[in-house]
């Protein structure tokens, strides 16, 4: 038997989502403040102890606040009626529950919190304890269906109400006799009141019902309901004693419990007492310890006795050792020391990361031998990448994950780490995310590996995405799709600036995509409702420098080409067709999940983030001239670090600097617009073409020369107007729409 | 045809004496040891036994209940669902039809679809549909299938339908149970049998039917699971009597005339002397005879056939005789006549006996001044009490609580009638004025009765020493008195001495007659359903359409039977009476399923009475009644090994 599914509805963030566990372990992934803690506890206290601390405040607070208003006026003018209270508070509960009509959706309670457990069995497994419980009679439908339902009942209510009653009227008296600026406040006193009682009303109900969760079900014990799991648990937060009072003792414990599962061991501990027993008699400790103390009370004893009629009886020694008080014994002698090249070790040498995860396999293993197949066995592991750094987590991980496989344990480990993530198979995957501050949602990849089964590759898309930027996605409140580094240092910095600083707090994936995959990106996104900018650039021909050339000129970018026929219908749009795209909006997809942005007519014909850049800073458009000396002076200014293509004329090479020289052998390299043939270690394209034409180079540069020149050492210029503080008279206008549209 | 046998299913034959409560027991202690974790399921025929076994028994892994708590129990969480409820009104849409129609203008019905009407304003099988939102065990012998009610027999008719129809219910009880018991299997309907068979057979559940034909008290086992018996383990016997003593252990083998079912004496038996052999009184006067060996054996059992005797014997005759007569307890369903007024506890569910014993409890503790159980008593009884009386306060509510009950004490001695008696407590505050509505008109002649008979029933309870074979299963006596007489007028029908007579003519074992039995009665069965009427509407017109088939049919079972030496001797006479005169009258004679029915009761009945003797064994025969075989059956009472007296050459 597996425990297949669970459902929660209206319990603290979660409105009503549901996730399927798989038959191994089950990944549930959330950043902190997804709310995957108290899920976990809350499945934990139904299934483990039953010890389910409820509070209103658990209840998600858009219900509670509704239901009171709502009540607020019936609350209000039946206390008004002056009633003997007895009757009140038979009115206020016949109120609630609309004891006089037969319609019992006309109920004026807040929507209960429901977990639902839905159990699978197959053919082979002995299910017993189970069987009273299958409702379908579809010889198909091999699932048990349950729900555990915190709410109040008639009675329940009905008590509480009685208790506070005096209370709640007093509050309700403060309400009449103000009449100045705090009334309000004893208005929210009042209710605050209402719901105390509500919460005071809560009690837990567990059923078993029919696949649709209809009426028709039937309650069952809650503590019934929790025999038929074996849960165990293990907590995040748990203090290994390591940390806190220097007994390092907590694994030689485990380590002694386990090994009362062993048959020899046991066989020894049966024997032991009567062995330890013999040298104790031989060394006639009790007639020594009867001296010692015995006789020193004898005339006292003696004395009291006669006063008492002389019926007392007399104290006698003994001595029994049994299994029970072995243990302890063998517990407070035994200690786990690591060997390492002949020095032993204790517990707390080897750091708190290690003792967790030994902490965690010894677990396990006792676990392990407890697994009843008469029982849905499940083992929760709470964030066991605590206290561990990125490698150890994913050794540890790997070996969880087998170890699970191998012993057919189904878990759930509830983690933040991307590690751990990163292990997982994505069918095996959920996910907790906040919506807002008052809601989250899972979501269940599972459903979402079969929702892109019939797609090869984007399949394996996925699979193979999955190990690379796929797990910061699962975390983030905001994605960045991005095409190269410059882009990526550039936002980064800008996120410190104050108008970006809603968007610096979100946690924000960057994820770096070539252009064709951008795209393939959507599913993910509009599965996890994800807001993502794509960060993208013009890329029309650069050979068209005019306005006219360049408004025809079609983009050789991929992701807009994909985008643009996604919206369009057009595989190739011209820069006039992106512009008017963009202006209209329509670069927005996904219902506003997506914005796929790049430069617009604000970077004045700019086609790359660079251009833009200079663009902005220089106030003249990509394609505009400027004069070769005019750029080395602005550049010697504003200490920026672009490469101003050399002049033909050879006095001017010294103004290169080394880290210049440097770059451009590297262009030659790794620039495939680079004519490899051309002997000209330093020549560039621009200059080809031109020796080609057989013209002298012009002195006119524009800032596409510039950008086209800088090649790679476009890092460097980065790295230059981040640490010049040019960020803001630099930063694009799509670059700040953008983030502006990801802040909002 | 070769039967396999069942590895998993279990028939367990205990006679009577063997020990068959003890095995249970024992079966069920050495299961939890070896499979602590297997859920068992018993099934007892009776509340009682229900109660008696659960006496040694808790643990939640254990579920004893009747056959009707069991099934309501089990399958209830199915009775609001859409795919039952169809169900159930493709099985009864014909009779609810029938009944809205009500052609034959049945005045009772008729009040029925008024009082229907007037509750919700309509009614026809639509409406009906629509206002059935579950159905529901009724927990009575009359189905309301107007709401979705179902009746003790046809709760057990459509859960024998699901488990057919449903596979995932079938396999729910094995998958639920991994031993089950039935006991008293011979008592047990033969669908209920089949049901549990087909749902064992296909499962690694091991099915245990406990019981003893011989013992078979009811007629719901109707012959249909006769195939499937042949195929069950019969490897677990108990084959020891523990209670009596070795001459009549030999003597009931010699009685059940068949191998199988040979029983062992045990070794403490063989040390118990009787006072006189086992014997067969003759006489023409039976109850001076009873009155006399009583006073020798003043501890004996009296056993009677006929609950009427029995209670007549204790001075409570008039009480049965109303209490039967009640509508409830007027056909052999559960709970009896004999059931409520022999059941002591507040799970009595007749309102009167609850009452009435209620009193009677509560006056045993006054008796015994016990303050506590007094207070007690009244709490837990908070229907019929009035719950202020419960709670004592003060001294002064211990005078007013000791005053009432001196009332009552001397009003429940003194009063003459029952009614008499009901109408002085009603006035008293001590009770729950409401309770009396329950106790309602049907009552009328009941609560004539004078009450001395109550106090009568009242002291043979607190020591029993006469009873019914049907009574008090399973008790032993050292001494018996067993008074074997005919049941003629009144259901359960036995004719003890066409018995004695066959007996002596013919060579009879169990196996015997009961397969003549089910074959005879199905030959009737086919031949009126060919007919096509029942058998009390054949008249003149039918018969002569019919007597060609009639004639042929008969023929053909005499020469079927005609070596049966148990056709020729009951039944033969009959059909040539007919064929010499086709009378209506005759061929309903013919037809009358019960004449040996009564001759194998009347079998089992002299086996059960013998049985139920641990030391000394009396049988009291009228002789006028064996005139006509005395001297035959004089020779097969000493050949089977009783002593034989004949009081009539004596006195």
């Amino acid at each position: 038997m597996f425990l297949r599914n669970v459902q929660i509805q209206n319990y603290r963030k979660f409105q009503q989502e549901s996730f399927s566990l798989s038959n191994e372990i089950t990944l549930l992934a959330g950043a902190n403040n997804s709310g995957k803690t108290s899920l976990i506890n809350l499945i934990g206290s139904i299934l483990d102890d039953g010890k389910i601390t409820f509070n209103i405040s658990d209840i998600p607070v858009k219900l509670t606040k509704k239901w009171v208003d709502d009540i607020y006026d019936i609350f209000y003018s039946i206390l008004d009626s002056e009633k003997v209270s007895a009757e009140t508070v038979e009115e206020l509960t016949k109120k609630i529950f609309d004891k006089e009509s037969s319609n019992p959706s006309k109920e004026l309670l807040i929507p209960p919190t429901v977990v639902r457990f839905i159990v699978e069995y197959n053919e082979d497994d002995d299910i017993r304890n189970f069987a009273d419980f299958i409702m379908s009679l579809d010889p198909k439908n091999d699932y048990i269906y349950f729900e555990h339902v915190i709410e109040p009942t008639y009675k329940s209510y009905k008590e509480a109400l009685t208790e506070r009653f005096t209370k709640l009227k007093q509050r309700h008296r403060q309400i009449k006799i103000t009449h100045n600026d705090s009334k309000s406040l004893k208005i929210k006193q009042f209710k605050d009141m209402i719901l105390d009682i509500y919460q005071a009303s809560l009690v837990s109900k567990c059923y078993y019902c029919d696949s649709d969760f209809s009426d028709n079900k039937y309650e069952i014990d809650t503590s019934r309901f929790r025999k038929l799991f074996n849960y165990k648990y293990i907590n995040a937060g748990r203090t290994l004693d390591d940390q806190t009072n220097g007994n390092y003792r907590s694994l030689s414990k485990n380590m002694v419990d386990l090994a009362k599962h062993n048959e020899k061991f046991r066989s020894l501990l049966d024997e032991l007492p009567d062995q330890i027993m013999d040298p104790i008699r031989d060394a006639q400790i009790v007639d020594k310890v009867r001296q010692a103390s015995i006789s020193g009370l004898s005339n006292a004893i003696e004395a009291i006795a006669k006063a008492n009629g002389g019926n007392t009886a007399s104290m006698v020694l003994d001595i029994d050792i049994n299994e029970e008080t072995i243990a302890p014994l063998l517990n407070q002698i035994t200690s786990t020391k690591y060997d390492y090249q002949g020095h032993y070790l204790n517990e707390a040498s080897q750091g708190l990361g290690y003792s967790n995860m030994i902490y965690i396999l010894l677990q396990l293993e006792s676990y392990k031998r407890k697994i009843d197949p008469l029982l849905v066995n499940i083992f929760v592991i709470e964030e066991p990448e605590s206290h561990m750094h990125p490698q150890m987590q994913r050794i540890f991980g790997k070996y969880l994950q087998d170890y699970y496989n191998e012993k057919k344990i189904q878990g759930l480990i509830s983690t933040h780490s991307a590690e751990m993530v990163r292990l997982t198979e994505l069918k095996n995957l959920r996910v907790s995310r906040p919506v807002d501050h008052l809601e989250s949602k899972i979501y269940d990849f599972s459903l979402f590996k079969r929702k892109i089964r019939g797609d090869i590759t984007l399949d394996n898309f996925y699979d193979w995405f999955y190990e690379i930027g796929f797990p910061d996605i699962v975390f983030a409140d905001r994605v960045i799709l991005y095409e190269g580094d410059t882009e990526r240092l550039f936002i980064r910095k800008l996120l410190t600036l104050d108008k970006f600083y809603e968007l610096g707090q979100k946690y924000i994936a960057y994820v770096q995509v070539g252009g064709a995959y951008a795209h393939k990106y959507n599913e993910v996104i509009e599965f996890l409702k994800i807001k993502t900018l794509i960060l993208t650039d013009l890329d029309y021909k650069k050979s068209a420098t005019t306005k006219e050339d360049i408004i025809k000129s079609k983009t050789t970018n991929a992701t807009l080409n994909q985008y643009f026929n996604k919206s369009k219908g057009i595989k190739t749009p011209t820069v006039e067709e992106l512009y008017s795209w963009k202006e209209n909006g329509e670069n927005i997809f996904s219902e506003g999940l997506i914005l796929v942005n790049f430069q617009g007519k604000e970077e004045r014909f700019s086609r790359t983030l660079e251009e833009a850049m200079l663009a902005k800073h220089y106030d003249i458009s990509a394609v505009t001239e400027k004069e070769r000396s005019k750029w080395v002076e602005d550049r010697k200014h504003d200490q920026l670090r672009y490469t101003i293509p050399q002049s033909h004329k050879k006095s001017e090479t010294d103004e290169i600097d080394d880290w210049e020289l440097e770059d451009k052998n590297i262009i030659q390299e790794t620039d495939i617009e680079v004519n490899n043939s051309t002997d000209v270690g330093v020549t560039t394209i621009e200059q080809k073409e031109c020796i080609d034409n057989g013209e002298e180079p012009s002195e006119m540069i524009t800032i596409r020369e510039i950008v086209k020149h800088t090649g790679n050492s476009k890092t460097d210029f980065m790295y230059s107007v981040i640490l010049n503080d040019m960020i803001i008279r630099m930063l694009p206008y799509y670059i700040e729409e953008g983030l502006e549209w990801l802040q909002q | 045809m070769v039967t396999t046998i069942v590895n998993n299913i279990f028939l367990v034959n205990a006679p009577a004496g063997s020990g068959k409560t003890t095995k249970i027991k024992s079966m069920i202690t050495s299961s939890r040891i070896k499979y602590p974790n297997n859920n068992i399921l018993c099934i007892t025929y009776t509340k009682r036994a229900a109660e008696e076994l659960k006496k040694d028994i808790e643990s939640e892994d254990i579920q004893i209940s009747t056959i009707h708590s069991f099934l309501h129990q089990f399958l209830k969480i199915y009775f609001r669902k859409k795919e039952i409820i169809d169900l159930y009104f493709e099985i009864y849409n014909d009779q609810i039809q029938k009944s809205i129609i009500n052609k034959e203008e049945k005045e009772n019905i008729t009040r029925k679809n008024q009082k229907y009407i007037d509750k919700f304003g309509d009614l026809s099988l639509d409406f009906i549909k629509t206002n059935v939102d579950q159905i529901y065990y009724n927990e009575t012998s009359y189905n309301h299938l107007y709401f979705g009610g179902l009746s003790h027999d046809d709760l057990l008719a459509f859960s024998a339908l699901l488990f057919d129809k449903f596979p995932k219910i079938r396999k729910r009880v094995t998958q639920k149970y991994q031993e089950i018991f039935i006991d008293e299997y011979q008592d047990t309907a033969s669908k209920v049998l089949k049901m549990f068979y087909d749902a064992v057979i296909e499962s690694n559940s091991t099915l245990y039917l406990l019981g003893d034909k011989m013992q078979q008290i009811y007629s719901s086992y109707d012959g249909t699971f006769e195939e499937e018996f042949k195929t069950l383990n019969r490897n677990i016997n108990l084959e020891t009597n523990y209670r009596s003593i070795p001459d009549i252990v030999r003597l009931l083998n010699n009685i059940y005339n068949d191998k199988n079912y040979e029983q062992k004496y045990s070794k403490e038996n063989r040390l118990l002397e009787p006072n006189h052999a086992p014997r067969v009184i003759f006489t023409n006067d039976i109850e001076s005879r009873l009155e006399l060996e009583q006073e020798n054996y003043p501890e004996a059992l009296l056993l009677y056939l006929l609950n009427q005797q029995r209670f007549d014997s204790i001075g409570a005759g008039q009480l049965f005789f109303h209490t039967k007569r009640l509508k409830k307890y007027s056909n052999n369903n559960q709970p009896s006549a004999v059931d409520v007024m022999t059941d002591n506890t507040n799970g009595n569910t007749d309102p009167l006996y609850r009452l009435l014993f209620a009193i009677i409890k509560l006056l045993t503790y006054y008796g015994d001044s016990n303050l506590g159980r007094i207070t007690n008593h009244l709490r837990n009884n908070k229907n019929i009490f009035n719950t202020s009386k419960c709670t004592i306060a003060s001294r002064n509510d211990i005078n007013e609580l000791d005053e009432s009950l001196n009332k009552l004490l001397k009003e429940y001695q003194k009063c003459e009638k029952i009614k008499e008696f009901l109408e002085v407590i009603k006035e008293d505050t001590l009770f729950n004025a409401n309770y009396f509505d329950e106790i309602d008109q049907e009552y009328g002649d009941l609560l004539d009765v004078k009450l001395e008979q109550f106090r009568a029933l009242k002291l043979y309870l607190d020591n029993p020493r006469v009873s019914t074979q049907h009574g008090v299963k399973g008790e032993s006596h050292d001494s018996v008195f067993f008074i074997a007489a005919d049941s003629i007028r009144h259901s359960p029908f036995v004719y003890m001495h066409t018995f004695l007579e066959l007996w002596t003519k013919v060579d009879l074992t169990l196996e015997s007659i009961e397969s003549f039995y089910y074959e005879y009665v199905m030959w009737i069965d086919e031949t009126i359903e060919e007919i096509g009427c029942k058998a009390s509407d054949i008249n003149s017109g039918i018969l002569k359409e019919k007597s060609e088939y009639l004639e042929g049919r008969i023929n053909e079972l005499c020469t079927h039977f005609k070596e049966n030496p148990i056709f020729l001797n009951l039944c033969v006479d009959d059909y040539n009476k007919y064929l010499e005169n086709k009378l209506v009258r005759n061929i309903k004679k013919c037809f009358k399923k019960n004449k040996v029915y009564a001759v194998l009761s009347a079998f089992r009945l002299f086996y059960v009475g013998c049985s139920r003797a641990r030391k000394n064994l009396t049988i009291f025969i009228e002789r006028s009644n064996v005139e006509a075989f005395y001297d035959e059956i004089t020779a097969k009472l000493k050949n089977i090994g009783f002593d034989v007296e004949d009081d009539t050459l004596t006195y």
